[in-house]
């Protein structure tokens, strides 16, 4: 393994990501600014070496180099001297305390072998193996990625038309990282799991933020993708940051917010193109608030064109110009699409198995542990007890709808998305929705009040957040 | 004192998480088993080949093998790169229980060298066929060579089948 490769693309992820925060706006603490900037700098760069083959630039380590440093610059240069470094200078790091530090050594303890997997092991998935992992191996030994993996009999396999996120960020930690790349995905996994637990430990006392956060990286079937190499955990962090970004504009009327979180789903459909369709079912949301703020016609029509338009780009990037005009072999997406009224039943039949065989079921709990039984409860609870939501949980409520109605709608225009793979895998996206709901509920907020209140001998006191400083 | 009553609810709500039998056998199988035993062989076997080979276990060997025949048997002076044309997929139960053939990208990926089987539309462009049980490679020159083989291998098959 290449150490100073490792930093240099690191680095080159942050600073990227960095800067895409910078251009919205985004002020947020010191820890989750870090790890916004690694999980989307990570996405932005995964797309370079697709552009760079668009442009017929040979990909070599020299040239996806440079092109690595120019989009972290271009990114990062123009808000460089806005930015507050006396916030990094100032930073004090405070000890968790013993009971949450407790927590947090098992979260390490449970983690690490998922990064060693990741780097030891090649990618074995049948879906990387036939197909972007190949063309990763002979872009790197022929410098284009419309290589020699072509000339093969493809009659078996759709892989080599999936989006370019796994082949591109192969490319890049084949090049610079390690023979078996991967490395990515503990980025992005331990970079998301560290800005779930600040969420969860700005709104919940950290022994229930650190129980349900138990609860997610136990999930036997997602825990097995922080070190199999594929789109889906991906998609699932950065559709959740759209829908957090969204929420946060809904919250503060904040437009740079709703640009954010745009570029966030952009970024999801850059790594699964089908998300474009659950994002028509997303637009209501803040098309809703636009209308109920009063926000004119104008400002609406502009944004909301911007929201459908902006993941459109990355979509008909591979979807309409590189499988298009690029690709050797002949692809229509039509030929995957079928929006036939005939198919209609069959969306009934997929909510139904999808419940059935997928979430309550012994396989639900193989997959998911009890996540899909504790979320329930806890909602019937605040139905119950509390009857009151708040904003960010009621947009959680909407995005948790859209995709338990959104998914069996995608198995049923979607020939190709089948109920044990794909669909299992598109329910991720569901899992940090409920966490943040779960931080918002109202009978766990009373009760993370009243460990509070204990802790500090009967004076009811909001959970703090102790190890770093608010910025 | 208070503060030490929460580190020991903390303590014990995680020994009573992994005491749940779902997560208890997820802990053993996937964490302690794993940090206890795999762990300490892959520490000493880092080579590239090795840890190929302990990922893709009887499908990367079978790989090799039939490249290492090609390779040698393949006439060097050929023009063409050679296509061989594998056994069905339904033969793999001769190789390894549970064993899966490769399909024609798996194989490139792990050999650099191309295939095809008898159901698929490129087998009538193989120009070489693997018998592997014989460990020969076998020259292919038109089409009734190319029915010999898959005849071949369909009986190969059948044999298989019969009880």
């Amino acid at each position: 393994m290449s150490i100073p490769g490792l930093i240099f693309v690191l680095a080159m992820h942050l600073l990227a990501g960095r800067g895409l925060l910078a251009m919205f706006g985004v002020k947020e603490r010191l820890i989750t600014t870090f790890a916004l900037s690694m999980i989307t700098g990570v996405v932005i760069d995964a797309l370079i070496p697709v552009l760079l083959e668009m442009c017929r630039i040979p990909i070599t380590t020299t040239n996806v180099g440079l092109a690595l440093t120019i989009t972290a610059a271009a990114l990062f240069v123009p808000h460089a001297r806005k930015l507050d470094y006396n916030r990094l200078r100032n930073a004090r790091i405070r000890m968790p305390r013993l009971y949450e530090l407790i927590f947090l050594v098992v979260f390490a303890a449970l983690m690490a072998p998922t990064v060693w997997r990741c780097f030891y092991y090649p990618p074995n998935a049948r879906d990387v193996i036939s197909g972007p992992e190949p063309i990763a191996d002979y872009t790197i030994k022929e410098h284009t990625m419309l290589n020699s993996a072509f000339t093969v009999d493809l009659s078996t396999t759709n892989n080599h038309l999936k989006p370019p996120f796994v082949s591109g960020l192969q490319i890049i930690y084949k090049l610079f990282v390690t023979a078996f790349g991967q490395l990515w995905i503990s980025v992005i996994a331990l970079c998301f799991l560290a800005w779930l637990y600040v969420l969860m430990r700005e709104r919940l006392h950290p022994i229930l933020a650190g129980l349900l956060m138990l609860l997610f990286i136990t999930m036997p079937d997602p825990y097995a993708y922080t070190y199999i190499i594929l789109f889906d955990y991906s998609n699932m962090v950065l559709f959740f940051a759209g829908i957090y970004y969204l929420c946060k504009h809904i919250e503060t009327r904040d437009n740079k917010l709703f640009l954010y979180a745009t570029v966030l789903f952009a970024l999801a459909t850059s790594i699964r193109a089908e998300t474009l369709i659950l994002l028509v079912m997303v637009a209501p949301l803040p098309f809703y608030h636009f209308v109920k703020r009063k926000a004119g016609l104008k400002q609406t029509v502009w944004y909301m064109g911007l929201f459908m338009f902006i993941p459109f780009v990355l979509y008909y990037l591979w979807m309409g110009l590189f499988m298009k005009y690029y690709m050797p072999v002949p692809y229509s997406v039509g030929q995957d699409v079928n929006l036939s009224a005939e198919r209609m039943p069959f969306f009934f039949e997929r909510f139904w198995y999808m419940n059935k065989n997928l979430l309550y079921s012994k396989l639900g709990l193989d997959l998911f542990g009890y996540m899909y039984y504790v979320f329930p409860v806890v909602l019937l609870a605040d139905a119950i007890f509390i009857r009151k939501w708040n904003t960010e949980a009621r947009v959680m409520l909407y995005g948790l709808l859209i995709l338990y109605i959104g998914i069996p709608i995608l198995g049923t225009i979607l020939p190709l998305f089948d109920l044990n793979n794909t669909t299992k895998r598109s329910l991720y996206k569901m899992l940090p929705l409920m966490m943040l709901y779960m931080a918002n509920s109202g009978v766990l907020q009373k009760l993370s009040a009243a460990i509070s209140k204990f802790e500090q001998g009967g004076k009811l006191v909001v959970a703090e957040i102790p190890d770093i400083e608010k910025q | 004192m208070r503060r030490l009553a929460l580190v020991l609810l903390s303590a014990a709500l995680i020994f009573g998480f992994f005491q749940v039998p779902l997560y208890k056998s997820w802990l053993n199988g996937r964490i302690l088993n794993y940090k206890g035993g795999s762990f300490r062989k892959e520490v000493h076997r880092m080579g590239i080949e090795e840890r190929k080979k302990a990922r893709f276990g009887k499908l990367y060997e079978f790989c090799r093998q039939v490249s290492a025949v090609a390779k040698q048997d393949f006439p060097k002076n050929e023009k063409e790169q050679p296509l061989i044309l594998l056994p069905p997929y339904e033969y793999a139960k001769q190789i390894a229980p549970g064993f899966i053939m490769p399909e024609p990208m798996i194989f490139y990926h792990m050999t650099g060298l191309h295939c095809t089987y008898p159901h698929l539309g490129s087998a009538y462009n193989a120009n070489c066929a693997m018998l592997y049980k014989e460990q020969k490679l076998v020259l292919l020159h038109n089409k009734a060579e190319i029915d010999s083989v898959i005849a071949h291998y369909k009986n190969l098959v059948d044999q298989q089948s019969q009880p």
